[in-house]
Parts: structure tokens; sequence; C-alpha cells
């Protein structure tokens, strides 16, 4: 007996060590079958990447793209060895002047929190519509004994299979306040059709709240991003979200008080006593303000362009639902619409998560969309972070000291982190949500 | 199992094909391969081969040189400058012409990523904005000490003046360009000869006027603006030429069928239409305006007055630039140099007014109406600076512009505004 057991634990033993060694070696050989990728995805992803980052530490411009040895002009910069044509560590200042104002003085129209804030809303309010229209469409041709399925899928995947320049530009026609197609139908319709879609400065809803005041000396729309971000931070707690009404309509009011009338006094004191000067002055900013005419002829083009992405991916989503879920809701007395939030969308959030997550990146860094169909908008009232950033790399030129007129590519890199930071904050708040959204929902 | 076999087979064949394929084709591949290169630069005298496995162009023997040459160009321009290669190395048996037609928005990147890293074309085709930035990263050589031999001596001085920076030439200009009033003959019988005659026939034939910085210039240096002083330092809020221009802009675009747009494509397309008969814009247009309306049916106006108290309209002058590459170097370089100088004489000159370039050569014989009449805006413009503080002054000049235009601000205060910007960029 006791030989045997011995003789089980030792064969026990072996076998686990056999285990190990099998799966070391399975391990060694996916290795091996990730290598040759991983050798091409750390020279054309992860060393630009790299480079780029050391870029942005520095004052790199057109004047050091010539030098004889890419990587001793790297460690030229730590080191002070001109050699090689190295730029300058100037550490952080990239970053600060891109995020306290220094680049506003010298790039026209530039006011980072302004764009960032707007870049936010450009992308949240993008994707509601996105997901809304596209999971709505979905189960709408998902329906049982509904002929034309196939066909209008292929439809609505047309706009998605365009390129999205191709798409921009017809778009920007159709915005045309003269011979655009969008005003000669209202023209056609009896109704007024001049409307200047792309080139309005006054913002049509320039009385939206929120609206804050702020004294003259600060950056008000740094005070309406935090007010944003306060506002939805709480949504986090379940303890909010179970009594989601009542708690928005405090909260709101609240914070309206608090930022309207109590900031500014609240800032001028806080000033006063650090001894900074304070003007009299105060500005009143609405959220409206931040929205002209040609954000919402963008937001139409680039709902049109978004959705069917994501009614692709909620049908197939939606063929993995069993019919039995829903025979099972009808027979418990779910209408559809009870049976759409308590069947459905659980189901298909597996699915949608990801999708908005990758919508969420290709609609916050939309290039195409903005720049080829209001350029920015009138008066940079459009600009997001890349078309920003692409300014900063073709059609400017600074005057870096003790380099010259020339083209920033180092404030370009620091540009490019900052995009990098701000989607990835994004993308890592998204997952914890998503996944405590789930498990409330076990 | 056998269909698998076969399967299997004709993929592995497939992809035998293509890796054939893909070694086989010469690395740097010229977009017009000169079927007439074939006795001078291959003594081997091997006939053009389809797969081209073994027609690899050899060195050739030591008189000879390959000359390598990028461009932006497309259609009639792209087929006058192949025009002028042929013609260059027919001259010139031993030495041949590569030309390499890059999309022009992508032009001035491939250049700069590759001479950077010491390689690139000997020579380069590029607009005369991109001599600070090249020249300051040193991609390009300057041409003083080779000028008789690159033929500058036979060029318009205003033209070889205009690629002048920090004292040296940077750029061989092979032909000017200003924009200028183009108008409709069947529309326009009697010219306007100053700005207020202009908008007044513009409400019975309609205008096109392109209110971005480029264009806007020949109206603000017409007033007398200046962009910039000695020093580089922004001087557009000083004096009154530029609100006088902000002014006439404004006024233009309230006027009944002026279409005042930064969009040049929504003029062209409308004067092309035959909505607007009459519309500001520069050679380039020539063989687009004369395919849409007939040639005879379109010709450019003499300079117009800017009234009152102005001068005459007096846009950018710009050049269209052969640029000598940092890296080129012996044989190449010689025939680089040795193909500007044909690029300067007269009949070469020719080859490319037939397709809309106004000569730099002033002993160019000229009878294309509409280029005579661009020449003589020519004489009547504004130094385009080579300086790079220039490249500061694009948004903020179209901001400014904007900012009137829609009423956000006074003249005055946009020009302050755009000027404080622009100092401030430039730390002047």
């Amino acid at each position: 007996m006791a030989t045997s057991e011995l003789t089980r634990e030792r064969a026990g033993a072996k076998t686990n060590k056999h285990a190990q060694a099998r799966e070391a070696r399975m391990a060694r050989t996916a290795y091996l079958y990730i290598l040759p990728a991983a050798i091409v995805m750390a020279l054309i992803t992860f060393w630009p990447l790299l480079y780029q980052l050391w870029m942005s530490f520095t004052n790199y411009s057109n004047r050091n793209l010539r030098t004889d040895n890419l990587l001793l002009q790297m460690v030229g910069a730590f080191t002070g060895n001109t050699a090689y044509n190295s730029p300058e560590m100037v550490g952080l200042a990239n970053y600060a002047n891109i995020l306290f104002g220094g680049l506003a003085q010298v790039l026209s129209g530039f006011d980072f929190w302004r764009i960032l804030t707007f870049n936010l809303v450009w992308t949240v309010v993008n994707l509601v519509f996105h997901v809304a229209i596209g999971v709505g469409v979905a189960v709408l041709l998902n329906q049982e004994g509904f002929k034309l399925k196939r066909f209008y899928r292929s439809l609505y995947i047309i706009p998605w299979a365009m390129p999205a320049l191709v798409s921009a530009m017809i778009w920007r026609n159709m915005f045309d306040d003269q011979s655009g197609a969008i005003n000669q139908l209202f023209r056609a319709l009896s109704l007024q059709g001049d409307t200047r879609w792309l080139l309005q400065v006054e913002p049509p809803l320039a009385w939206l709240p929120p609206v804050i005041q702020v004294p003259a000396w600060t950056d008000p729309f740094f005070f309406l991003f935090l007010f944003l971000l306060l506002f939805i931070a709480p949504y986090f707690l379940r303890w909010v979200r179970e009594r989601w009404l009542v708690f928005t309509i405090l909260w709101a009011l609240a914070l309206e008080i608090f930022f309207f009338f109590l900031l500014t006094p609240l800032l001028n004191l806080f000033a006063g006593l650090t001894g900074n000067p304070t003007a009299g002055a105060t500005l009143t900013v609405s959220l409206g303000s931040l929205f002209p005419l040609s954000f919402f002829a963008v937001l139409l083009a680039n709902i049109w362009l978004g959705w069917p992405f994501m009614m692709a991916v909620a049908t197939g989503a939606l063929q993995s639902i069993p019919k039995e879920m829903y025979e099972a809701a009808e027979i418990d007395g779910a209408t559809g619409w009870q049976a759409f939030w308590n069947v459905t969308v659980p189901l298909i959030r597996p699915a949608m998560i990801p999708a908005i997550i990758i919508g969420m990146t290709m609609t916050f860094n939309q290039f195409s969309v903005i720049y080829f169909i209001s350029g920015g908008g009138p008066l940079h009232q459009t600009e997001i972070l890349v078309t920003q950033a692409y300014r900063l790399v073709n059609e400017v030129t600074i005057n870096i000291p003790g380099v010259g007129n020339v083209r920033p590519y180092g404030y370009a890199a620091a540009f490019a982190y900052i995009v990098f930071a701000v989607l990835a904050t994004i993308t890592l708040i998204t997952n914890r949500v998503s996944r405590a959204t789930e498990s409330a929902a076990d | 199992m056998q269909s698998k076999k076969f399967l299997a087979l004709g993929m592995l064949l497939l992809a035998l094909t293509l890796v054939i394929a893909a070694c086989a084709t010469p690395t740097a591949a010229p977009t017009q391969a000169p079927p007439t290169q074939a006795p001078a630069a291959q003594p081997t005298a091997v006939p053009a081969q389809p797969t081209a496995v073994p027609a690899q162009p050899t060195q050739p023997p030591a008189a000879a040189a390959a000359l390598k040459l990028w461009h932006g160009q497309t259609g009639a321009e792209a087929d006058a400058l192949a025009e002028a290669a042929k013609k260059f190395e027919a001259a010139n048996p031993g030495t041949t012409v590569e030309l390499l037609a890059v999309p022009f928005d992508q032009l001035k990147n491939k250049f700069t990523t590759e001479a950077s890293t010491g390689g690139g074309p000997d020579l380069l085709v590029g607009p005369k904005d991109w001599i600070g930035e090249l020249a300051q990263a040193d991609l390009i050589a300057p041409l003083d000490d080779m000028a008789a031999d690159a033929g500058l001596n036979n060029l318009n001085k205003a033209a070889v003046d205009a690629n002048k920076f920090q004292g040296k030439t940077w750029a061989f200009p092979e032909s000017t360009e200003a924009v200028a009033l183009w108008y409709n003959t069947d529309k326009v019988k009697n010219l306007p000869k100053d700005s207020t005659e202009l908008l007044k026939l513009a409400e019975e034939v309609g205008l096109g006027v392109n209110t971005g910085f480029y264009h806007s210039m020949g109206i603000i240096s017409g007033y007398g603006g200046k962009i910039f002083d000695d020093q580089q330092k922004c001087i557009l809020d000083q004096g009154d030429g530029t609100v006088k221009a902000l002014e006439w802009l404004k006024t233009a675009k309230g006027t009944k069928n002026v279409i005042a747009d930064a969009d040049g494509g929504k003029l062209d397309a409308a004067f092309k239409d035959g909505n607007i008969g009459m519309v500001f814009n520069g050679p380039w247009a020539t063989g687009d305006y004369e395919k849409a309306l007939g040639e005879g049916k379109v010709a450019v106006a003499a300079p117009i007055m800017m009234v009152p108290d102005g001068s005459t309209f007096a846009p950018f002058l710009g050049t269209k630039n052969f640029f000598v590459s940092a890296n080129s170097k012996d044989a190449s370089k010689t025939a680089a140099i040795k193909f500007l100088n044909f690029l300067s004489q007269p009949d070469t000159q020719a080859i490319f007014v037939k397709v809309g370039h106004i000569p730099s050569n002033p002993n160019t014989p000229l009878d294309n109406p509409v280029l005579k009449g661009f020449l003589a805006q020519t004489q009547s413009a504004t130094y385009f600076p080579n300086e790079p503080e220039m490249g500061a002054v694009w948004t903020p000049g179209a901001d400014m512009i904007t900012k009137v235009l829609e009423g956000q601000a006074t003249p005055q205060d946009a020009a302050k505004a755009a000027c404080e910007t622009i100092n401030q960029a430039n730390k002047k």
C-alpha cells in the first residue's frame, strides 16, 4: 500500500515535472513563433514611439533632420555632443507650453483646454448616435421574416466602405452655402436656404448650459472641462446610478451654482492671497459657445460615416442570442421595449464594449472628417487635437531660442504623447467601467 | 484530398511568382522608361526585355552620368518636363535623366526624409516657399559659385533674386508666377482700370475673389501694406494699407454677384461654369480654364489700380524652382548643373511656355496673350519672403481676413492681433 502510494506520489511528482517541462517547451515554441512579428513590430512601432518620446523632451526641429548616426544623435542630446547634429534637451518645457498656455501665444487660435473639451464632447456625442442608430437598425433588420435583410445590410455598409477622404469632400460640397446640395434642397422646399454651414462664426445654441463665470485672467475652458469632469465622476458609484434622476438634478444644480456664482470670488481670493494682481473683469462661458454651426455639420457627416460599424458589430452579436430568451421574456409578459433592455442589451454588451472602445479611439482622432470638411472650423472653433498636431508639423514655424525659425517637431511629438495619454486614460476608465457594470448585471 | 494538393501547389506557385516579380524589378523605378535610353546607356545593347531581369542598368562607362529628378507635377506639365529631359539626353549622349513623379503633397516629406540620410535625388522641383526650410536643414546646395554654369545669368534678375536667402542663391527659377485677373472674353468687353470699376463691373458679370492670405497679398500690397520690415518684424498693423485692403475685401464680399471665398476650387468651378466672368487666379490654371471655356475665350487683364490712394495690384512673385540636393556629387552633380543650364535656354523655356509657364529667360519668344498678360503682372509684384519667419504668417494672416469678413473684429484690431501673434511666434 505504502509503496504504491509512494510510487504514485513519485509518479505524480514526475508527471508534474513532465507537465512543467512540456509547458515550458510549448511556451518557448510559442515565443519563437511570435518572434518574427515581435521584431517587425519593435522596428516599425516601438522604436519610432521611443524616438518620438525622446523628441518630445528636446527642441528637435527640421534643423536636426540631417544626421550621420541616429543613435549617436539621440545620445548626443543627453551628453551635449554636437557632432551628430543633436538637439538640446528641454525637459518638460514642451509639455508645459502646450498645457499651460505658452503655445497659445505663438499658434493662432490655440487653446488647449478648449480643444480638449471640444474633442471629448465630440467623441461622446458621436458615439451616442453611432451606437443608438447602429444597434437600433441592427435590431430592426434582425426581425423574423424581414425579406430585404441582406440587401439593406449591404447597402448600409457602403458609408463605411467608402474612403473617408472621398466622403468628406462630398459632404463639404453638400454643405456649401450657395451651391451645396443641402441648401438647394431647402430652397426647393421653400425654406430658408442660405445657411452658411461651415462659415458661420456665431454658435447657434450659445445659451446651452452649463454656464460658468470665471475671472478674466484665467482660462475659462479649463474650468468648463473641470465642470464636465466633476459632473460625470459620481456616476461610477452604484449608489448614484440607482438614484440617477434625483441625483442628476441636484448635482447639476449644485455644480451650476458653484461654478456660476462662487468660483470667481474664490479664485480672486486665492489670487489675492498669493499676491497675483487681479483684474475686475469676468468672463461668462457656456458649453454652447464651443459648438459653431460647422460642428453640427461635421457631426452629421461623421454619424453617417460611423454607424455602419456599430451596426455590423451589433448584427453579429444579435445572431448569438437564442430565440428562446425572447420567447421566455414574452411569456413573462415583457413588452418589446423591456425585452430590448433586459434581454438584448446585456447579451450584446460583450461585443459592443470593444466596438465602442475602437469607435472612441477612431472618433477622437478623426482627422479626415474634421480637416477636410470644416478645416478646423471657422476661426479654429472645430479643431481637435490631431488637427492641431498636423498644423504644428506642416503649417507653422516657431522661433526656438538658439535654433531659429523652424518647424517645431519636438512640440508636435509632445502633442502626440498628450493625445496618447488622454486616450489611454479614457480607455482604461472605460475598461474599468464596463467590467463594473457587467458585475452589477450578474 | 487531391484538390487540396492542387490547391497547395497552386498557392506555392503563386507565392513563388510574386517573390520573383518583387526581386526582379529594379529598385529605382522611373515613371518614364525612356526607350531612347537603350543605345546610349547600355553599351551591351541588350534590347528592352519584358521580364527586366537581366536588363538592370549596369554602371555605364565613365563619361556617362545618371541624373535623378523628383517632381510633383502631373498632366501636361509633367509631359513638358519629360520632353525637356528627352531633349537633354539626346543632346548629351551618355547622360540619363531619371524622372520620378511623386504626389505633390508628399514630395517635400519624401525628399526631406531621404535627403537627410544622404540619399535622394540630384534635382528637386518645388515652389519657393520651401527654400527657408530646406536651406536650414542643409538639404539643398547654394548655387552662387555655379551661377554661370547653371545658366543663372541668362535669367530675369528679379526671378533669380527671388530665390535669395541669407545672401545666397538657393534655387534655379525655371518660371515665375503671380496671380492676376482672369476674365471671360464673351462676358467682359470693357476691362476695369481700378478697384472701384472692378466691383461695379462685378455686379453685372460676376467676380471671384480668393480671400486666402496668399491671394489677398496683391490687394494688401496694392494699398501699401507690407508684411515684414528689414528685421522681419511684422508691420502689417502699421500704416493703413492692410486696413484699406481688408475694408475693400469686406466691400467686395457684400457686392452682388461677387463670390469671396478662401476655397479656390469653388471659384474655379464658378468661372469654368460661366457663373462668374472674372476671377483672381494664377497661370497654373491656364490649361484648366482653356479646356473648359475654350482657347481665346479667356484672357488676363492688366493690373488694376487699388483706389483710393493705392498703387497697382501687386501679388506675391512666386517661382517654380529646381533645387540642387546637397547630396548630389561628382558626375551626377555636373550633369544636374548642365541640365539647369539647358533649362535656361530659350528653346527649352519654350517647351514650358506651352503649358502655361511664364519664362524666366527674358529672351524667350512669347506670343501667347494669356502669358503676356501674366508677364505684365509679374512686373508689378511683391517679394515673397524666403525667410523662415514667413512660416508663422500664414495662419494668423488667414485668421485676420476671416475675422474681418465675418464681422468678428475691426480691420485695425484684426491686423494688430495678427502682428502680435506673428511677432511672438518669431520672437521679434
